[in-house]
């Protein structure tokens, strides 16, 4: 039996072991932020379910490789989803045309169990809007629209090497932001 | 201590933003180099706020047994990854008819998935499922240190199928309890010795299932739930007792 408290590690550790049971309450902890992630990206019911589906097939799969030691099991899920998502995007070569506004984020349909994820959602928010215009655009790209270094010059009008320097700037001034918030 | 561009490449590959060249020496990185990982784990807790910032969409109710059936598709029979290594008194296996039918639908079975899966286009996951479920049943009933134990009723007389189980903690459970009635799945349990509470192994379909269990179990059975499984035994049809 598996305690409605088990942890998301332990969790891991059973559905290495083959428990489909355990898969099932790790599902239902992560289906809507996955759901919402992959939405986000490829904008299109269909794609966003087979998505959902094969973030979870790898999950099954790879459970047994993951390690705290490489971060926390819903950084992991979330960067699962991420790379199935823009996977699907990149191969039905679509690429999402509307901007996110950051200042117009929506705040509605917000569950109540989701309350640690707002506080973090309002971090980020309030980080992100620190950010120059430019620098939140580049983000953008990247991460929800799919666009790789490459493209992101190309789209952007910047040599190769700034998109490089200007991300991991851009991550640091975040990490920055949120300490600043956090003291 | 991580050079500049080695970070620079860290950033976007946390972002997928990498083209195949430079994500191929990133991974290289990770495999050994500790300070690689550390920057890619905080670069990925960034990446994961960025994604708390999206409009919340509730799944739909239905994606969670879409999500369940193609794990069953490629992975039909569940194979548990735990090690297991202590040896049990050998007994020489006498596999019953049903077994061995249920050893035979189980390959044929995995045949026709396999055909579907190719109708499909998900070769590469389909087939390396299949070959791994046709390697754990052939290996389970070629290991002639098995034992065979009766699977029984709840009224503890009828005998509705086998457990074969290896020297090495794998057991192969084959039934002859017919169909499921709709919205129900089979679920495979083993009792851990001095437990008191079964553990799930997995839910199935067919008539057959095999996995891989504790050194020390005391009992393997099987119980009928509803769709997804439960987290423990709700309907119990069959049990083998060591």
């Amino acid at each position: 039996m598996i305690e409605p408290e088990t942890s998301d590690e332990q969790l891991l550790r059973l559905i290495a072991n083959g428990s489909e049971v355990a898969l099932s309450i790790l599902y239902k902890r992560f289906k809507d932020r996955v759901y919402s992630l992959s939405w986000r990206i490829l904008y299109d019911q269909n794609g966003v379910e087979e998505t959902v589906q094969d973030v979870f097939v790898k999950i099954w799969q790879r459970a047994a490789d993951f390690s705290v030691l490489k971060g926390s099991v819903s950084a992991w899920v979330i960067a699962i989803a991420h790379h199935t998502a823009i996977d699907a995007l990149r191969h039905r070569e679509l690429r999402a045309t509307v901007k996110l506004e950051y200042g117009e984020l929506e705040t509605k349909a917000i569950t109540e169990d989701r309350s640690n994820t707002m506080l973090e959602r309002a971090d980020i928010e309030r980080a992100l809007h620190k950010l120059e215009v430019s620098d939140r655009r580049l983000i953008e790209a990247s991460y929800f629209e799919g666009l790789t270094q490459t493209q992101i010059a190309d789209r952007e009008h910047i040599p190769l090497g700034t998109v490089k320097t200007r991300m991991r700037g851009i991550f640091g001034q975040l990490r920055q932001y949120l300490r600043d918030d956090h003291a | 201590m991580l050079d500049l561009e080695t970070k620079d490449l860290i950033a976007l590959y946390a972002l997928d933003a990498l083209e195949s060249g430079d994500r191929q020496r990133v991974e290289k990185w990770l495999k050994h180099d500790l300070d690689a990982q550390a920057e890619l784990k905080a670069n990925l807790e960034l990446t994961e706020m960025l994604a708390s910032t999206v409009p919340f969409k509730a799944a739909p109710d239905n994606l969670e047994l879409k999500v369940l059936t193609k794990i069953r598709q490629v992975q039909t029979v569940l194979q548990p990854r735990a090690p297991t290594s202590v040896m049990r008194p050998a007994t020489r296996v006498v596999i019953p008819w049903f077994a061995r039918a249920s050893l035979g639908f189980a390959l044929a079975a995995s045949l026709a998935a396999l055909w579907f899966g190719l109708q499909n286009q998900k070769l590469a996951v389909d087939l390396k499922a299949l070959q791994d479920q046709k390697t754990t049943l052939s290996s389970i009933v070629a290991d002639n240190r098995a034992r065979v134990v009766a699977l029984l009723a709840p009224d503890g007389k009828t005998v509705v199928g086998q457990a074969i189980i290896t020297h090495d903690g794998r057991v192969l459970m084959a039934h002859n309890m017919g169909k499921l009635p709709p919205g129900k799945t089979w679920q495979a349990w083993f009792l851990p010795k001095k437990a008191t509470t079964p553990t799930s192994i997995g839910v199935f379909r067919g008539p057959s299932v095999a996995a891989n269990i504790p050194n020390e179990v005391t009992a393997v059975g099987i119980s009928e739930e509803p769709d997804g499984g439960s987290e423990k035994p709700t309907t119990p049809r069959a049990v083998a007792r060591m």
